[in-house]
């Protein structure tokens, strides 16, 4: 009885135990269910700026992105703007006194629509929109860039880069196209002429990317028939004319061609090749020319050799020429004096890179890095194709079997044709008479050429140009060509965009409208008479 | 006591009795008087009998009375090289030519005479107070092993004296003398190995050039030699068909 007395109120304390951890606590937060609670949900379906097409934004640049925003409770969302500065596609921690620190993000807006004056320091930076809900805290991030926005230097301008002819002088022009992705969607006429107050001297004659002084392609050179300039592209200041241009000022200036590969910029003038290394101590000249027995035609390599798993024992030359006096093609390797010569071609080659049967009217480089040469031989037109690119010489540099060579008898005027443009991303190339242009398709096994173009009355096709011979990165960066016309009526000139297949030379829809752009084709006028066209990102 | 010197009071009580001296007013009405003198403009003229003086190419002789001169720069067709040796006059200009003689100083000469021109004589046209004197180094092969030197002398003429000690003469050194440059071995990456001929080759056809240095040469500028070198060569080679250039050792020549 004794240890009931005990017993009891223990069982008792147990009982009460039991009851209250059967009681729901809910603490002091209330819970909500997921209808109740919502989502904020941020995307761009159905409004034309998918992706944020600014990949490179110069100061002062006026920044125009929607989006679309879901939420049960709209009004209860803020939304902030912000930026965050990178190396690229790194966001780093910085050393600040004896610490490391990440950047602060920069708020750039407070509101759903992005209206940006672009005030940031040049660099790079992620960019994010965030939405929060001000009651609950729920919080939803929206990247409209897939990569890193880059803001250039005050003064700069990308986008297509157009030679014009003005006045009798020359000109350079910008166009700027949503189908290109990183520039924005402008056009700046007579830009040189604005900039420097003056036109460049002489005709145009071409236009291609160079360096600087860095190891990268961040100038123009430009050549006219009265002088040559290198041109920077911050504020287009003229770095170097034709008389400082070499270390031996050659005695006659004809500038044919240019290009800049494997850090050297090649230059042809006179018949004569001259280098400089970008990645050598230099003085922003020409070397003295290339010694040996040839005169090289207007042709230059776009891609020679490749660093990433190449074939052993591959050519592995820094350029390659045609020579026209001994009608072959010739490589150069690097840092030598003299050109060289390719091995004896095989008797089983079906292409003789050392003797071709006779002086091409034209050579370009195509997909596969292959070397293409349009020939008139008996009357005929023929596409003849060689590969000097990632490949063993064996004495056979026919690039492609029996069909290293083409009949192109088929394709509409090509024997008048007088300009040519190709990229090395597809097989097709692209051809053009004074009143069309035509493209035809090496790979698809198809005879005939296709019409991209046909002039109306008083126009006259002046430039062609098939963008993205540099290779992969955007993915739109090989499906661009553009065709320059000047109308005689008007006395201006007009810039066709076409989104293209590389491979099949045919108009194609298929990038543009994803990412915003405006379908084929897309027309612009107002140009000076286009001479060449060039974008040194996609070069 | 003794007075201490440097006492402001001591100084100041004997400038103070020098001051009203009569011998102080008389020195000071001297140096007046001879400053009022030196006031006077007074050229300096040489009153003595015409003289001439020779004065080496400024270039080469640098204010001194010798000039050293090498080849060794110049292409291989350089076979003389003229030295205008100024033939000043030491006196007034006359109204009528006059005639300064010019001898060789034998003692004093190592040159053969095959190696040398010099005229004996210089005429100084009438009003004027200088002429030119072409002296002719030639270019031989005994030069590629040593210098020679050549001392002219001014000798008295009819219308002028010798000119003083240290400008009557004129000593002329050349020499086509090559030595291997201490930084070849800077320069091999561009040039290859060396040799005499190869770089007596490159020197002939550097546009004047006396060297090549990495510390003031870019890169490309060397290599741009280098391509200028070989095109020279292709020249060269081109010229003299089944005799390409070798080297002292009877090996080609080559840059690539």
């Amino acid at each position: 009885m004794k240890a009931l007395k005990y017993f009891f109120p223990v069982v008792l304390v147990m009982m009460v135990s039991t009851m209250m951890s059967c009681y729901t606590d809910d603490t002091n937060t209330d819970y909500l269910s997921e209808e109740e609670a919502g989502k904020i949900v941020i995307d761009t379906v159905g409004l034309g700026n998918k992706w944020m097409n600014y990949y490179k934004l110069s100061p002062g640049q006026h920044v125009d992105y929607d989006v679309n925003v879901k939420y049960v409770h709209p009004e209860r969302l803020r939304y902030r703007w912000f930026v965050l500065k990178t190396n690229y596609n790194q966001y780093q921690a910085e050393q600040v006194g004896n610490v490391l620190k990440y950047p602060a993000a920069d708020t750039i807006a407070h509101t759903k629509a992005l209206k940006w004056d672009v005030d940031v320091n040049p660099g790079t930076y992620f960019i994010y929109l965030m939405a929060e809900d001000s009651i609950t805290g729920m919080k939803a991030y929206f990247n409209p860039s897939p990569s890193y926005i880059s803001v250039n230097q005050d003064g700069y301008v990308g986008g297509l880069y157009l030679l014009t002819e003005r006045e009798g002088q020359t000109d350079i022009e910008v166009y700027q196209s949503p189908l290109m992705l990183i520039y924005g969607d402008s056009c700046y006429y007579d830009y040189y002429h604005k900039l420097a107050g003056h036109y460049l001297e002489g005709k145009p004659l071409w236009i291609r990317g160079c360096t600087t002084g860095k190891t990268t392609k961040d100038g123009y050179l430009v050549g006219t028939d009265a002088n040559l300039y290198r041109i920077n592209s911050v504020n287009m200041t003229t770095m170097n004319e034709w008389n400082t241009s070499f270390y031996d000022t050659p005695d006659t200036r004809d500038p044919q061609c240019a290009f800049y590969t494997n850090s050297c910029e090649f230059l042809i003038n006179n018949g004569k090749l001259h280098v400089m290394y970008a990645n050598k101590a230099n003085d922003r000249k020409f070397s003295a020319p290339i010694a040996g027995d040839y005169e090289a035609g207007a042709f230059l390599m776009f891609n020679t050799r490749t660093t990433w798993r190449p074939v052993t024992g591959a050519i592995n030359a820094w350029q390659v020429i045609y020579d026209k006096r001994n009608r072959r093609f010739r490589p150069y390797f690097s840092q030598a004096s003299q050109i060289s010569s390719f091995k004896n071609t095989s008797d089983t080659a079906y292409v003789d890179a050392n003797n071709l049967p006779v002086q091409p009217s034209a050579i370009f480089n195509s997909g596969g890095n292959y070397t293409c040469c349009v020939m008139h031989i008996d009357g005929k037109p023929y596409l003849y194709r060689y590969n000097f690119y990632n490949r063993v010489d064996k004495g056979d540099l026919s690039a492609a079997g029996k069909r290293s060579i083409i009949d192109l008898s088929g394709c509409t005027d090509i024997m008048d044709a007088k300009l040519f443009a190709s990229n090395t991303s597809g097989y097709a190339f692209y051809y053009a008479t004074d009143k069309a242009v035509y493209s035809f398709s090496a790979s698809s096994g198809q005879t005939t050429s296709n019409t991209i173009y046909t002039c109306e009355a008083g126009e006259k096709v002046t430039a062609i140009y098939a963008w993205g011979s540099a290779g992969g990165g955007w993915p739109t960066s090989d499906v661009c060509f553009w065709i320059g016309v000047w109308n005689e009526n008007t006395n201006q000139g007009k810039l066709i965009q076409y989104e293209m297949d590389v491979n099949y030379g045919l108009p194609n829809s298929y990038w543009g409208p994803m990412f915003g752009a405006p379908d084929n084709p897309v027309v612009t006028t107002g140009w000076g008479k286009i001479v060449g066209m060039t974008c040194v990102d996609a070069e | 006591m003794m007075n201490n010197i440097f006492d402001k009071s001591y100084i100041m009580l004997r400038a103070s009795d020098i001051a009203h001296s009569g011998v102080f007013q008389v020195f000071l009405f001297a140096l007046v008087a001879i400053g009022m003198v030196s006031c006077k403009d007074d050229g300096f003229y040489y009153q003595d009998e015409a003289r001439v003086r020779l004065v080496g190419p400024e270039i080469y002789a640098a204010g001194t009375d010798s000039l050293t001169f090498s080849f060794v720069t110049y292409p291989a067709d350089t076979t003389a090289k003229v030295m205008n040796v100024e033939v000043a006059v030491m006196g007034p200009v006359s109204d009528h030519a006059r005639t300064a003689n010019i001898i060789v100083a034998s003692s004093l000469t190592t040159a053969t005479n095959d190696l040398y021109e010099v005229p004996s004589t210089v005429v100084i046209p009438a009003n004027a107070a200088s002429a030119y004197l072409p002296v002719t180094l030639k270019r031989g092969n005994v030069l590629q092993t040593k210098a020679v030197r050549l001392r002219i002398e001014v000798a008295k003429s009819d219308d002028f004296g010798i000119g003083v000690d240290g400008q009557n003469h004129l000593t002329l050194i050349w020499t086509d003398v090559l030595s291997k440059p201490n930084n070849w071995s800077d320069l091999e990456e561009f040039f290859g190995s060396y040799s005499n001929v190869k770089y007596r080759f490159m020197l002939a056809n550097a546009g004047g050039i006396t060297g090549f240095n990495i510390d003031t040469m870019t890169w490309a500028a060397l290599q741009s030699y280098k391509i200028k070198f070989q095109n020279a060569l292709d020249e060269y080679n081109a010229a003299h068909p089944g005799n390409p250039l070798k080297d002292e050792n009877g090996v080609l020549v080559t840059f690539s």
